[in-house]
C-alpha cells in the first residue's frame, strides 16, 4: 500500500462537473443513443470508457508505536469513494500504433459529508489527472520493431510477483481494481524467426512510482537485455540489466505446460548491489538511535526465486501456488532492528528529531522491496464465467518467516454486458510482532464499472 | 453365398486404406487444416453462440488472428464482445497458452483445459491443426451426407493437447473437413463437429470455397450446442513479433 499524498480543491461552484460525470456513467450503460463502432470492422481508430465507482473501507496500522502512528506517514482513509473514468484510445495504422490512456480520478476522502452537507453541495474531493499509458511501437519491418512512452512493462511468468522484472520494483498488489504504477521506457526489439525474441530495453523515468520520490529511493535510468525462447510447450527468458549507479541483475523465468491440466513456471533474479532501504543502528544526524539508510549493507550479492505450479480440475476451478525467496527481504538481525526503529520512533517528540523519525516510518514503507521478509507462499483458487456471469477469485498470501496470513477474496458479478459489480474484501491477521510487515489490517471494497 | 458376398463388400469397403506419410490422404489433411485456417497468416471473425438446453446461454464475438504450418501454430485470440468480456485475451503458441483480462498486469500461463473452462471453450475446435497435433492411426473409406469421404482416426501425439482421439471425415474431392468426433482418456465421445464452406476467399490468386460455420454438439448434454460463424477471413503477413506474450497488453 503506497500512500499517495493528494490535493484537496475546494472550488467555488462546480455543478458542470457533476453533471458531466452523470452523463458519462449514463453513458456506459448505453441510456442515449449514441454512435456506436461496429465491432466487427476492423478500424484504424478504436477506442472505450470504462467508469469505475467505488466505496471502500480500510483498517491499518495506526497507533502510536506502529509503522503509521497517528496515520501521520501513510495519510490513508477509514472510508474513502472515487470514480475513475478509464479511457483508452488506440490508432493503428500500417506500421505505427499508438495508444492512449488518460486517467480521471475523483477522490471523495474521509468523512466526505461535514454535518449538514449532502454530495450535491460538498465541493471537498481531489482530482488526479495523469497517463497510465502512452505509448507507440514502430513496427520497422517483419523482424524489427521500436517502441517507447510511458506504460507497465512486463516480464516474466509469475502470477504473484516478478523478481525476474528489473524495472517495476513492486509487480504484486493488494487490490486488483487499482492500477499498478507505470514507467517511462524505450525498446528496440528483434524477432529472429517468432521463437527467439531480443529486447533492448531502456527505463528512462520512473513517472509518478512513489517509491522514486522525495525523500525515498532515487531513480537512476537502467538498461537491459532480455532474451527471450518460445518452445513447443515452454518459455524462457533471461534479461541482464545494469543502472547507472553501477547496479547490475541477472533475472531470468521458464514455464512448461506439462500436461493438458498442469503448467509449472519459475522467476528468479540475481542482483548484485540492491537498491533498497535498511534499517542500521545509530544515525548520520546523530539525533536517533536507528535509521533506515540505502547503504554499504546493499552491496553484495542477492538471490531471490520464486517456484509455481497450477492445476485446473476437471469442474473448472484453478488452483495456483506459488512459493517465493525473497532474498532481499530482511534477515532476523535486521528485521529485529527494523522492529526496534519503528517501536522507538514515538520516543522522539520534539520537531526535528520526529521528522527524522517520520522520514525512517516513511522510508520502512516506502522501502524499495514488495515484501519485508524472505519466505512466502501465495495461494490463488478461482474460476471465471460461472454461470456465465460471475468470476469469483480467493487469494491467500501467507508469510512463513511471520506465520502472517492475508485472505483475500474478489467477486465480480457482470448484472449486464455492460455493467458490472464487484465486491473486494481482504483481512490481515496481524500478531502484535509482526505489526509492520504489512501495513493494512482488512479492507472491503465494494464496487461498480461501467463498461462502453 | 448371398451373404459371404455381402459381408466381403462390406469388409473391403471398411477396410483401412493402406498409407505412408506423403500419401494423399497426409495430403488432405493438411489441405483441410488450410479450409480450417491454418495458414501462415489468417485472420477471421467468429461469433460463437453458446446454447444450453435448447436456449441461448451468451454470444460472443472472438477476433482471432493465427498462424500455422508444419512447424508451429500460433494463435491470438481477442474477446470484441460482448463488453463485459472486453479486455480478455487469450494467446496460444502451440502447447503453451496464456490468458489475459482487465485487472490483471500479467498473462497468466494456462493449460489446455483451463482454456476450455472459459466462455470460449469451443473456439479451439475451430483452430485445431490436426496434422501437427495429431498421427492418423486408421484410415478408412466411407460417405458423409452422400459425399464421398475418408474417416481417419487422429491420435495426439502427447498428453498436451485437449482431445486424445479424434475421427474425422475428410471429403475426397475438395479435402474438406466435414464431420469431427472428439473423445476422451477413456475413450469416451465427447462432443461432435459438422463444418460448413460457405465463405469465399482468394489466396495466392486462387479462389476457394472456406470455412463458414461450424456445430459443436456435446455428447454427454445433447441439447448443448455451440455454433461457430466464421467471417470477415484474410490472409495478411504477420511479423515475427505478433504472437508474443507482450502483445496482450496492448
Amino acid at each position: 500500500m503506497n500512500p499517495k499524498s493528494k490535493i484537496l480543491r475546494q472550488p467555488s461552484k462546480q455543478p458542470m462537473k457533476k453533471i458531466i460525470i452523470i452523463l458519462l456513467i449514463l453513458y456506459g450503460q448505453d441510456v442515449f443513443p449514441f454512435w456506436k463502432v461496429d465491432s466487427l470492422k476492423r478500424k484504424p481508430f478504436t477506442w472505450s470508457l470504462q467508469t469505475m465507482g467505488f466505496g471502500r473501507a480500510m483498517g491499518f496500522a495506526n497507533q502510536i508505536g506502529s509503522i503509521n502512528p497517528e496515520n501521520r506517514i501513510a495519510k490513508l482513509n477509514d472510508y474513502d469513494g472515487g470514480i475513475y473514468f478509464r479511457p483508452e484510445f488506440r490508432l493503428k495504422l500500417r506500421t505505427l500504433d499508438f495508444w492512449v490512456k488518460p486517467r480521471v480520478h475523483v477522490d471523495f476522502p474521509q468523512n466526505p459529508y461535514p454535518r449538514g452537507q449532502n454530495f450535491w453541495n460538498y465541493r471537498g474531493y481531489s482530482t488526479e489527472v495523469f497517463f497510465q499509458e502512452l505509448k507507440t511501437r514502430w513496427q520497422i519491418n517483419n523482424q524489427f520493431f521500436v517502441q517507447a512512452g510511458r506504460y507497465y512493462k512486463q516480464i516474466g511468468t509469475s502470477i504473484f510477483i516478478n523478481p525476474s522484472n528489473p524495472f517495476i520494483v513492486n509487480t504484486s498488489r493488494l487490490n486488483p481494481k487499482i492500477e499498478l504504477f507505470p514507467m517511462d521506457f524505450a525498446e528496440l526489439s528483434f524477432s529472429s524467426n517468432g521463437s527467439w525474441n531480443y529486447t533492448l530495453i531502456a527505463n528512462v523515468g520512473a513517472a509518478q512510482t512513489p517509491v522514486f520520490k522525495e525523500p525515498f529511493l532515487t531513480f537512476e535510468r537502467k538498461y537491459g537485455f532480455l532474451v527471450e525462447h518460445y518452445g513447443n510447450s515452454s518459455n524462457e527468458g533471461l534479461v541482464l540489466s545494469a543502472d547507472e549507479a553501477g547496479r547490475t541483475r541477472l533475472g531470468g523465468y521458464a514455464q512448461k505446460n506439462v500436461s493438458e491440466s498442469i503448467v509449472l513456471w519459475t522467476d528468479f533474479s540475481v542482483d548484485y548491489r540492491a537498491n533498497r532501504f535498511y534499517p542500521v543502528q545509530g544515525s548520520s544526524t546523530g539525533l536517533l538511535n536507528y535509521e533506515m539508510v540505502n547503504g554499504s549493507e546493499n552491496d553484495k550479492i542477492f538471490v531471490s526465486g520464486l517456484i509455481g505450479a497450477s492445476y485446473t480440475f476437471k469442474w473448472g476451478p484453478t488452483l495456483q501456488v506459488e512459493y517465493y525467496h525473497n532474498g532481499k527481504g530482511y534477515n532476523q538481525e535486521q528485521f529485529e532492528r527494523f522492529s526496534t526503529q519503528i517501536t522507538t520512533a514515538q520516543n522522539y517528540n520534539f520537531d526535528v528529531t520526529r521528522d527524522l523519525a517520520d522520514l525512517n516510518l516513511g522510508r520502512s514503507i516506502n522501502s524499495g522491496l514488495p515484501f519485508n521478509r524472505k519466505n512466502y507462499v501465495f495461494t490463488q483458487f478461482g474460476q471465471n464465467d460461472l454461470f456465465d456471469k460471475l468470476n469469483v477469485n480467493i487469494r491467500n498470501l501467507y508469510s512463513i518467516d511471520d506465520s502472517v496470513n492475508q485472505l483475500s477474496t474478489l467477486i465480480e458479478y457482470n448484472a449486464t454486458d455492460n455493467i458490472e459489480i464487484y465486491g473486494l474484501a481482504l483481512k490481515s491477521t496481524m500478531p502484535q510482532s509482526v505489526d509492520f510487515t504489512q501495513l493494512v489490517n482488512y479492507q472491503v471494497m465494494i464496487g461498480i464499472i461501467s463498461k462502453f | 453365398m448371398k451373404r459371404i458376398g455381402l459381408v466381403l463388400i462390406i469388409s473391403v469397403l471398411s477396410l483401412n486404406v493402406s498409407f505412408s506419410q506423403d500419401s494423399e490422404v497426409v495430403k488432405a489433411l493438411k489441405k483441410s487444416d488450410f479450409y480450417r485456417g491454418g495458414s501462415e497468416g489468417i485472420e477471421w471473425n467468429v461469433k460463437v453462440q453458446n446454447i444450453e438446453q435448447g436456449q441461448l446461454k451468451n454470444d460472443l464475438t472472438l477476433s482471432v488472428e493465427g498462424s500455422a504450418n508444419d512447424s508451429h501454430f500460433y494463435s491470438l485470440i481477442s474477446f470484441v464482445g460482448p463488453k463485459k468480456f472486453e479486455g480478455q485475451k487469450l494467446l496460444i503458441r502451440d502447447n503453451s497458452m496464456w490468458f489475459i483480462k482487465q485487472g490483471l498486469t500479467n498473462p497468466v500461463p494456462i493449460s489446455s483445459r483451463q482454456r476450455l473452462s472459459g466462455s470460449a471453450a469451443n473456439a479451439d475446435v475451430a483452430a485445431a491443426n490436426y496434422s501437427k497435433d495429431y498421427t492418423i492411426e486408421t484410415v478408412t473409406n466411407g460417405v458423409y451426407n452422400n459425399v464421398n469421404c475418408w474417416i481417419l482416426e487422429l491420435k495426439a501425439k502427447d498428453n498436451l493437447v485437449t482431445y486424445p482421439k479424434v475421427k474425422y471425415w475428410i471429403s475426397k474431392k475438395e479435402n474438406f473437413g466435414l464431420q469431427a468426433e472428439f473423445y476422451g482418456k477413456s475413450d469416451k465421445l465427447i462432443k461432435t463437429a459438422t463444418f460448413e464452406y460457405n465463405n469465399k476467399v482468394e489466396f495466392k490468386s486462387q479462389r476457394y470455397d472456406y470455412l463458414s460455420k461450424i456445430l459443436i454438439t456435446d455428447m454427454i448434454n445433447k441439447e448443448d450446442k455451440t455454433i461457430l460463424s466464421i467471417s470477415g477471413v484474410s490472409f495478411p503477413v504477420f511479423s515475427s513479433t505478433k504472437f508474443q506474450k507482450e502483445r496482450l497488453l496492448d
